[in-house]
């Protein structure tokens, strides 16, 4: 691997992991809510 | 808060993330004796910063939750714990990969490497700790205790290479440019942060909500 190589993996590695755990917040909020709506339709 | 000002401000900050990129693509040059890995340097030091400010939201809401036993601010450390393990995981993938081009090794047992790594296994066991204590109120003291201490390590991460012997640079030699790209980056990683240290901390609370509603936050 290139300099260059490590670079991009580097930034890689910062945009997948702070945005992938962006996006896993993301979907357990809308899961929670999903719940929720179904919870309150039921009573 | 209204749906259109966090989505506002998750826009600003993918917009801010994506120019920092372009930036480091295009407008800063490549350092001479490094060469291009040189530049996960514009990331991975605010992310480093950010990591101790997020340990720092632990230890006040731990603080804070002893002084005052009101659960939101156990939620609150919680999330913050979380998200200090995130960014400290970014910090040492970050200086591992810039660490193998430089010094031809992923890592190197120097003391602001090991004391970050220690950093890292110590938020780790702090959320690992929680699910195994039943109790809330229990959780949330032990928790508070944890997470006062666990904030110790924070400043001899910081202090280590000044005060020892270490491989890890103590300061950079920056142009113009590359000082512009370093505090650009500050901006969308900072968001980030608070953004998710904030939609962890609704998640804690909501989910708090749903299975203990009788624990008064």
């Amino acid at each position: 691997m290139t300099s260059t190589h490590y670079a991009i993996l580097g930034y890689a590695v910062v945009t997948l992991v702070l945005w992938g755990y962006a996006l896993s917040i993301y979907m357990e909020h809308r899961r929670l809510a999903r719940r929720e709506r179904i919870e309150q339709a039921d009573h | 808060m209204k749906r259109s000002i966090i989505a506002t401000y998750w826009l600003l900050t993918a917009a801010a993330f994506a120019g920092c990129v372009a930036m480091t693509a295009f407008y800063t040059p490549v350092e001479a004796s490094m060469g291009p890995v040189q530049k996960i340097f514009y990331a991975h030091l605010p992310v480093a910063i950010n990591t101790f400010f997020a340990a720092m939201i632990v230890f006040i809401a731990s603080v804070g939750y002893l002084w005052q036993r009101k659960f939101w601010w156990d939620d609150l450390a919680s999330a913050a714990a979380k998200v200090t393990v995130v960014y400290c995981s970014v910090v040492l993938l970050t200086g591992m990969i810039w660490g193998k081009s430089a010094w031809g090794q992923w890592w190197t047992w120097s003391p602001r490497l090991t004391f970050s790594l220690v950093l890292w296994l110590l938020y780790v066991v702090y959320v690992m700790l929680r699910p195994s204590i039943e109790s809330p109120h229990r959780r949330a003291i032990v928790s508070a205790v944890y997470g006062l201490v666990a904030f110790l390590d924070v400043p001899l991460v910081y202090l280590s290479v000044r005060l020892m012997p270490d491989i890890h640079p103590t300061s950079v030699e920056l142009t113009d440019p590359m000082k512009w790209t370093l505090l650009a980056w500050f901006f969308p990683i900072s968001l980030m942060m608070l953004g998710l240290v904030r939609a962890r901390y609704l998640l804690n609370a909501r989910q708090r909500q749903r299975i203990q509603p009788e624990v008064a936050a």
